[in-house]
């Protein structure tokens, strides 16, 4: 059965090309939030095999979602990948304790980021 | 009191030597003497209880035998009338029975029969003839069989024997057993033998009395029995009854006299025979017996007593024992041992230790004279050494090596010393020497007196100085010998000035010798080429005690300097200007100095080894400082660094003073709730102090910050437009929408848009970027302010169609002095953003206002919005005041000011939905900065926002 990943990201042309990209090259379903409280709408609304998650987001950052994604008992154990712009050294390891499967910075390869998160998820590629 | 070594190290070993063998001899007399008392006590009782047993067991046969005799003739078994079965039986029992002397039968028909062992081979057996009536003798072999009459003695009668007190009668009477010495005349009637005999009745089945049976001993035999009883051949011992009568001895005396006058003989009564043991001839037994009887009174429990006593010369043992076989005896058994054949080894024990403490002592004085010598031989040479040394002598003896370490290390250590001193003696001598010859060539004169004035040396200045060079043959140096108060005189010395001699109490050389030091220059000498003035200082050198021994005087000819002073008062007044002239400078100096510190932005601080602060500058100076409290708590804060900081500063203050290099340390605290950040410099100064700089670095770091922040938000908004790029274009170049063209169109516009937003942020950042960093030169001009408007409104007339919004115009007639293309370029964004922010159908407005002092100041449009009044910020020239004002969103009050910072918009996602970059007010800010101008926004939320700018107005 096909992966279902949900990206989070309020830039629309980001997140339309790492759909496209997980499509197409992944062979995943994916379904795209424009904002932080959508995307935790909708990450309540079914199961998720991964998260795609962007830290820069007006009104809700990455950080505030990721938080209420680990406090709900329904969303805690799906996994989240960190999409962002942000690659200060001190950024990545402030990343690395926050309880997340990975993170792929911007900008990234978009016929390779199915195989980034294949590998952060231990999946076949 | 003096003692010589060797006295002090022999005595005391010796007495210490003596008292200890004294003491060890004593004691080991004292132990052996309580060993023998013991031994003796234990080996009497051993011994007397043995005796006291065997005799028990003695005496007890013969009542054995004659009960069994008594109680056979009254169960029948032996007819006590056959007197030839008797006679074989006594003859048996006697050969069975070793101990026993004899038995005997008599009966009430007077027949009797008697078998005695009077010699270990041989019996003799006594009957009474019942014909004749005698008693008839006759000797046997142990067998009975006879081989020898002996005598006949007539008239015998059992019944009454012996006549004065018959057994038999006693028997009879008694009806019972008892003892009772008897005498015997088995050896016959001129050999009469003391027994004691038990004796029992014989009584048949019907209990009638039949005669008298009877069991005896002879007392020389018990005698020996206890001869035989005696463990070895040592003391006595002897028996006697309660009134002290000898009964057996061990000494082999008979118990008995041996003989009696004939009435006695007669008689046979056998207390005739004996005799009291007092009365013994042997002497021990004599003294002992009365001894033990007096001792056996004081005997309260049953068992014996131990007592001692001295005879002939000796000490002795003694046990007294009662004695009572079948409660029928009432005697004493006397055990007497000598103390001497105890104390044999004692003696020699004694005699040994003796021998080896005389031994010990004699060796102990030797060693100890040995040793003494062998200490104090080393220890005299260096004496005669220190002798040689003492006296002066050239040559100093050899010190004897000793093996005594410590001797040994003394010597070595004075040979060395002795070394060094004669080393440091011969270069004394070299420096005597080389200080006579200083002292000769020093310009001034030293002489050195005695205490009686007299000098002792004087140099060649002195000498040339008080004439005492030998010109005309006689001996000039006569005059040294010269006391105190012919001084003056001797050498012509005069008060200065004057004829008077100089007063001897007065002469700085008197009262040097006095104690006290002198310095003055009133006094001449007179020469034969005329008055010489002299500058005297005296000195006294005291001994150890404080008291004077030489005065040591320098003097010298001071005629010049007398003529110095002279020219010296007229230059007295130039040297007064001078010396103003230069603490003039100095002040100056000082002032300078100090004003350089002042103008340090930085505290400085002079600090000890421990990093505490000695001294601080700038406190009242430094930036941020202002009232007496702020400098207080600035001295407090400085000397009172939380723990790890004042630590750190110690280290590095050490580290800086042993290094000698300069040392850094920054820190971060919080003191009375403000956060500090500062930089020290340390500077080594001295040994033990510092230079500390401490810079405030608060402002150093927060730009550091905001730099950092910066380059991480640039980051993020260039790489966001490239991660759009560059996923559009890879998708692209995958071909996977080949056969879908409007999807792979839409990539391509999505590359492109995000390239042209890629482009407007580039631009953005170096246009900012040159702005701060001073690289664009504004060149600036007299402009219209219309004009500038115009443009401005001109260059988005197209956007503002495109958005449906409306725009007004309020122009100006006034010059400002500017440079158009910037501050077009700021009208430009103003108005972008004004349109960008509002609705279609919105209108905005764009005014020019000139300000002079005299009119109203811009009043703000939203005062509800508790903004703060711009009023403060009133320039001080005339300016033009420019403003753009929108119907948009508004903005929220908390960002009024910060939307002028870089990518500081009031919604993250405007840079995306309005196409901003975050950068656009942030360069109006620093254009209007840069014209000397001030830009400030008012806004209410939800009905629009005013962005005013000023310009300074160009004077025609």
């Amino acid at each position: 059965m096909s992966k279902r990943l949900l990206v989070i990201d309020d830039e629309l042309d980001i997140r339309e090309v790492v759909c496209l990209s997980l499509e197409e090259f992944g062979g995943w379903q994916t379904e795209g939030a424009g904002s932080g409280q959508e995307g935790l709408k909708q990450a309540k609304s079914a199961p998720w095999d991964a998260i795609l998650l962007d830290i820069s987001m007006p009104d809700m950052d990455g950080f505030a979602v990721l938080n209420q994604l680990q406090a709900n008992p329904e969303t805690r154990s799906m996994p989240v990948i960190l999409l962002t712009a942000k690659t200060l050294p001190s950024d990545l390891g402030h990343f690395t304790q926050m309880g997340v499967a990975g993170v792929i910075p911007k900008p990234f390869d978009p016929l390779k980021v199915w195989q980034q998160v294949a590998v952060l998820l231990g999946w076949p590629h | 009191m003096k003692f010589s070594l060797r006295t002090l190290l022999v005595l005391p070993f010796l007495l210490q030597v003596v008292g200890l063998t004294s003491l060890v001899g004593y004691l080991s007399y004292r132990s052996g003497q309580r060993a023998v008392d013991t031994l003796a006590n234990r080996l009497m009782v051993e011994n007397s209880s043995r005796i006291d047993q065997s005799l028990e067991r003695y005496f007890q046969t013969p009542i054995t035998i004659t009960e069994a005799h008594q109680t056979a003739i009254r169960l029948g078994i032996l007819d006590w009338q056959n007197q030839a079965l008797f006679n074989t039986y006594f003859v048996e029992q006697l050969a069975a029975n070793p101990d026993i002397s004899g038995l005997m039968i008599a009966t009430e028909d007077r027949d009797f029969l008697a078998v005695g062992r009077d010699q270990p081979n041989q019996l003799v057996i006594r009957s009474r003839n019942p014909q004749t009536g005698a008693q008839e003798s006759y000797i046997a072999d142990l067998k009975g069989n006879p081989l020898s009459q002996q005598e006949v003695r007539t008239n015998f009668d059992p019944h009454f024997t012996p006549p004065a007190d018959p057994w038999y009668q006693a028997v009879k009477a008694n009806q019972s057993g008892f003892w009772q010495p008897t005498v015997s005349w088995v050896r016959g009637s001129n050999q009469p033998l003391l027994m004691m005999a038990y004796f029992l009745p014989i009584v048949d089945g019907q209990g009638q009395f039949r005669g008298v049976l009877s069991s005896s001993l002879f007392l020389d035999q018990t005698g020996e029995f206890l001869r035989q009883l005696q463990a070895d051949d040592v003391g006595q011992s002897f028996i006697i009854d309660g009134q002290g009568h000898l009964i057996a001895t061990s000494t082999r005396e008979q118990p008995f006299r041996p003989s009696l006058s004939p009435s006695s003989l007669k008689s046979l009564n056998p207390q005739d025979w004996r005799f009291l043991a007092q009365e013994s001839q042997d002497p021990i037994t004599r003294i002992a017996a009365p001894l033990a009887l007096e001792q056996l009174q004081k005997l309260t429990e049953p068992g014996g007593k131990i007592f001692q006593f001295q005879a002939l010369g000796q000490r002795y043992f003694a046990q007294v024992m009662p004695f009572s076989a079948e409660s029928q005896l009432n005697w004493v058994t006397v055990v007497v041992m000598p103390a001497s054949d105890f104390m044999v080894d004692i003696y020699a024990n004694i005699l040994r230790t003796v021998l080896l403490c005389a031994l010990a002592l004699g060796g102990s004085i030797g060693l100890g004279i040995w040793t003494a010598e062998y200490i104090t031989k080393p220890i005299f040479s260096l004496n005669r050494a220190t002798q040689a040394l003492t006296d002066g002598r050239a040559v100093v003896p050899p010190t004897q090596p000793s093996h005594i370490v410590e001797v040994e290390a003394l010597r070595l250590g004075f040979d060395q010393m002795v070394a060094q001193l004669v080393t440091s003696f011969r270069a004394l001598g070299e420096r005597e020497k080389t200080l006579r010859t200083f002292l000769n060539g020093v310009p001034v004169a030293i002489s050195v007196h005695n205490r009686a004035g007299q000098i002792l040396f004087l140099n060649q200045k002195g000498k040339d100085l008080l004439d005492l060079t030998q010109t005309d043959g006689k001996d000039p140096t006569a005059k040294l010998s010269t006391t105190s108060d012919q001084i003056a005189e001797t050498f012509q010395l005069y008060v200065a000035g004057t004829d008077q001699l100089y007063p001897t109490d007065q002469l700085p050389v008197v009262r040097g010798l006095r104690g006290e030091t002198i310095s003055l220059d009133n006094l001449e000498v007179k020469t034969e080429t005329g008055r010489v003035p002299l500058e005297v200082h005296t000195i006294p050198v005291l001994d150890g005690n404080g008291q004077v021994m030489y005065a040591i005087n320098t003097f010298q000819d001071i005629s010049e300097r007398r003529q110095a002073e002279r020219l010296q008062n007229n230059y007295e007044l130039e040297l007064v200007q001078r010396v103003a002239e230069q603490t003039a400078s100095l002040t100056q100096s000082e002032a300078t100095k100090q004003a350089l510190i002042n103008a340090m932005p930085d505290l400085l601080m002079r600090v000890g080894r421990e990093g505490v602060p000695l001294e601080i500058y700038n406190l009242d100076t430094v930036a941020g400082s202002g009232s007496l409290t702020q400098s207080v708590d600035r001295y407090y804060r400085l000397t009172h660094l939380p723990g790890p900081i004042a630590r750190e500063r110690r280290r590095c203050v050490q580290l800086a003073l042993a290094t000698r290099t300069l040392q850094r340390q920054e820190y971060e605290f919080t003191h009375n709730g403000q956060f500090y950040c500062e930089e020290a410099r340390i500077i080594p100064v001295t040994q033990d102090e510092a230079l500390v700089v401490v810079r405030d670095i608060s402002e150093r770091r927060q730009i550091n910050r905001l730099k950092d922040e910066f380059i991480a938000i640039v980051s993020h908004e260039l790489r966001t437009p490239l991660t759009a790029i560059r996923g559009s274009l890879g998708i692209l170049e995958s071909g996977v929408l080949q056969d879908r063209p409007y999807k792979a169109k839409h990539m391509l516009q999505m590359a492109l848009s995000n390239t042209e937003r890629l482009i407007r942020l580039v631009n953005d950042i170096l246009d900012l970027e040159r702005l701060e960093s001073g690289q664009v030169v504004l060149t600036k001009e007299s402009c219209h302010v219309e004009d500038l408007l115009r443009l401005a409104l001109n260059s988005v007339d197209a956007i503002a169609l495109a958005a449906q919004v409306t725009l007004h115009i309020q122009p100006l007639e006034a010059l400002v002095w500017a440079t158009p293309d910037s501050i077009v370029q700021v009208l430009t964004n103003l108005l972008g953003n004004a349109i960008k922010f509002s609705l279609p159908g919105g209108q905005v407005w764009l005014r020019a206002k000139l300000w002079e002092g005299q009119t109203s100041w811009p009043q703000a449009r939203y005062p509800e919005a508790g903004r703060p009044s711009v009023q403060g910020a009133r320039p001080l020239v005339p300016c033009v005041v420019f403003s753009v004002k929108d119907q948009g969103r508004g903005i929220p009050e908390d960002r009024l000011e910060a939307i002028f910072d870089r990518f500081q918009q009031v919604d993250v996602s405007d840079s995306r939905q309005k196409g901003g970059t975050g950068l656009g007010l942030a360069i109006c800010k620093s254009i209007v900065t840069e014209h000397s101008g001030e830009i400030w926004v008012e806004s209410q939320v939800g009905e629009g926002s005013v962005f005013y700018f000023t310009l300074p107005v160009k004077k025609l």
